[in-house]
């Protein structure tokens, strides 16, 4: 069985009054291990697509198969309310049934004490907060990790051990990557989704989805092109 | 790969990744996940007072007994049955209270699905507040008839305690199936849970709490044992007071009413999961 298995996955959603239909069609499966970027440009659906495989939302059609311990896309904080950051911390670790010990020792390295134990999760710096939370989704062991967008946020230093950590993760277990970026998705994947008009193409090389990627019109306000693989500004897939 | 700007050593950030095997889900671990969301739902209840919430939430169906027992006893009237004012009004408030909390439920506060990690389900999570509010009024009871017993009347003893034992979890089933519906209904019907409160109040009248269902005149007897809590509030005394006239008890049917309710509760709450 594979890892993830997509099966004519449809999802639809209500936004100002409107029925819109995001993703239609989606079939396609990827084995244990594999790398594979998510190609798409801003609001073709790349999170909408990660969310489903993730689990946080149910397709309105069609049918997802895991035959693999799945992650949340890394850096998700779900509803953390009023609770403080080692709460969070062995809240999401427990949830999982990893040790929360270790990261919290770890960021104990970088972040006050005061802050990790005594102000709520969600009153820290927003860099801070995602950072963490990115820590946290590494530190879980998944078969199949699922990063949307970027892998590491924060400081260039935080970034920088969001990366590593990536890579630690990438040596054992398989990943999705969504991005408009192809530069990253090179440094990083083999094959490649390209996801256009609310439809998935499924590329067993890399090089072919790209090639298709970028013969794609850019839909709204062209952007200057950034070369900074970690820049998310304006990035309005949500 | 390996130039690094940082002065993070790999050997302290390969402690953080050192956990390498995905946990399997296995009934241990779904066990202390439900034990954690319910720490967690008792947090959000009382969100200010950290610790004390569990306590807050014991004592309130504790004082709503004295405060029973006092109208009774400035109205001076004597108990329906016996002679101890808080065992009378406490084996029947409390059991109530019991099936009150778990079948009605202020606001069905199941968290939006698009922010919730994908480990905990709606089931989980309504599991754990059914296993904090019968946690919450298990020990509540349990010290209120220590209490009792010490201060007031060795009856507090119950005679039978296997049967009433029983009857407190057949009343746990009967609220947890009434509660998952209830559940559905007020995410549907948004003003369902404030017609609950009123219907609630109501429906503690018509369960025996304050006077003995087989001292009632005829009429009204054969309308009130529709009611299951009835039956539920006079079996539950009777396991306290030996001589208790429970003649009209019928334990098949609160059984039957409790196993019905609890099946259409999972039935309704799977399906509005599903469809959501």
């Amino acid at each position: 069985m594979s890892a993830i298995t997509l099966e004519r996955v449809g999802y639809g959603a209500v936004r100002h009054g409107q029925r819109l239909q995001l993703l239609d069609n989606v079939t396609f499966s990827l084995q244990h291990g594999s790398r594979t970027a998510v190609l798409g440009h801003a609001g073709s659906g790349k999170s909408i697509l990660l969310r489903l495989m993730a689990g946080i939302l149910r397709p309105t059609s069609g049918v997802i198969e895991l035959g693999e311990t799945v992650s949340f896309p890394i850096g998700f904080l779900g509803a953390p309310g009023t609770a403080t950051t080692v709460e969070f911390v062995d809240y999401v670790c427990r949830l999982y049934g990893s040790d929360a010990r270790r990261v919290i020792d770890f960021l104990r390295l970088d972040i006050a004490e005061r802050d990790l134990y005594a102000r709520p999760l969600m009153s820290l710096q927003p860099e801070e907060r995602n950072f963490i939370g990115y820590v946290v989704g590494y530190s879980i062991p998944f078969g199949m990790y699922l990063v949307d967008r970027v892998i590491g946020v924060g400081s260039p230093r935080h970034r920088e051990i969001c990366e590593r950590l990536f890579r630690m993760r990438a040596e054992t277990s398989g990943f999705v990557l969504a991005t408009r970026h192809v530069r990253l998705a090179q440094r990083y994947c083999q094959a490649g989704i390209v996801l256009e008009n609310r439809q998935a193409t499924y590329y067993s090389d890399l090089g072919e989805a790209i090639e298709v990627f970028q013969k794609l019109p850019i839909p709204y306000v062209r952007r200057p092109d950034s070369s900074d693989e970690n820049d998310d500004s304006g990035d309005t897939d949500e | 790969m390996t130039h690094h700007s940082s002065d993070v050593s790999d050997a302290v950030l390969a402690n953080v990744v050192a956990d390498r095997s995905p946990r399997a889900p296995s009934v241990m671990h779904w066990l202390s996940i439900i034990g954690m969301l319910t720490m967690r739902e008792m947090h959000r209840r009382h969100r200010r007072l950290k610790g004390w919430g569990f306590f807050l939430l014991m004592i309130e169906p504790v004082l709503a007994v004295i405060a029973f027992v006092s109208i009774f006893t400035f109205l001076e009237r004597k108990p329906a049955y016996g002679t101890s004012q808080f065992l009378f009004h406490g084996t029947g408030v409390l059991l109530f209270y019991l099936f009150m909390r778990l079948a009605i439920r202020g606001k069905s506060h199941l968290e939006d699905r698009s922010r919730r990690f994908p480990r905990v389900n709606e089931f989980d999570s309504v599991m754990a507040s059914f296993l904090l509010e019968f946690t919450v009024m298990t020990i509540a009871t349990i010290v209120f008839f220590i209490g009792v017993a010490l201060l007031d009347t060795s009856l507090a003893v119950p005679w039978n305690p296997i049967l009433g034992v029983g009857i407190w979890l057949i009343v746990t089933v009967l609220g947890i199936g009434l509660g998952l519906a209830n559940y559905v209904m007020s995410a549907i019907v948004p003003v369902w849970s404030l017609v609950l409160q009123v219907l609630g109040r109501g429906l503690m009248v018509l369960s025996g709490v304050f006077y003995v269902f087989a001292f009632m005149p005829t009429a009204p007897r054969a309308y009130l044992a529709w009611n299951p809590m009835i039956h539920a509030v006079e079996a539950f005394r009777a396991t306290f007071y030996p001589h208790y006239p429970d003649f009209l008890v019928d334990l098949g049917y609160l059984v039957g009413v409790a196993v019905a309710a609890f099946v259409g509760g999972i039935v309704v709450f799977r399906g509005f999961v599903i469809s959501r």
